[in-house]
């Protein structure tokens, strides 16, 4: 279902999906489905949503989405109060912020200041990891409104890129 | 002529794919039995 809409996208490395089922209860259990990009290409969170969408997930299962994990590339600029990630050789944007409602419970705030320190020392390029907003909820209804175009990032790791190098 | 549109048509394609790409790899949790 989710893992067969991720591993469709043209975008997604499907010799990289991978899902991992923990058995802490019998019934309504946790999953994880990893996954990455191509060599040299870079997944389209909207198509993700969309292709997941398209599977027609019904209601009243308790299935869900706890959280959506994800690693970026790009370059920190501050505008105005927000924080906002550029993807290189795109359009797109991050806004990167401290806290949002989609993360795992034991997930502790406090990483953006320390990202913010490094692009103050020159630090640009980013490869940053967080948890993206508005992945929680009951499948269907969080898939219901479409995926954000600017996403918010809960920051949680982040590592300087030096020039022309790939963070894998 | 053919050629021309497709290649115009290629081009549009992968312009499009590659301006709105953004993650290098993730990492979804899941519940539910609708879950894999």
């Amino acid at each position: 279902m989710a893992r067969g809409a991720i591993a469709r996208l043209y975008d997604v490395d499907d010799d990289t999906v991978v899902f991992k089922k923990f058995n802490i209860k019998n019934k309504y259990d946790h999953a994880t489905v990893a996954f990455r990009a191509k060599k040299g290409k870079l997944i389209d969170l909207q198509k993700m949503h969309e292709s997941i969408w398209a599977t027609r997930l019904s209601g009243g299962t308790r299935s869900g989405v706890i959280c959506l994990e994800v690693n970026v590339v790009g370059e920190v600029a501050q505008t105005g109060n927000e924080t906002i990630l550029h993807i290189g050789g795109t359009d797109q944007q991050f806004v990167l912020v401290d806290d949002v409602q989609a993360k795992p419970n034991p997930v502790q705030a406090g990483t953006l200041k320390a990202l913010l320190r490094a692009v103050a020392r020159g630090e640009k390029i980013l490869s940053v990891t967080g948890y993206v907003d508005g992945w929680v909820g009951r499948w269907p209804g969080v898939l219901s409104r479409p995926a954000d175009k600017q996403p918010r990032l809960m920051v949680t790791r982040f590592l300087a890129v030096k020039k022309k190098k790939e963070d894998q | 002529m053919k050629n021309r549109y497709f290649v115009a048509i290629v081009l549009s394609l992968v312009a499009v794919s590659t301006a709105n790409a953004q993650v290098k790899r993730g990492v979804m949790t899941l519940t539910g039995a609708e879950m894999h």
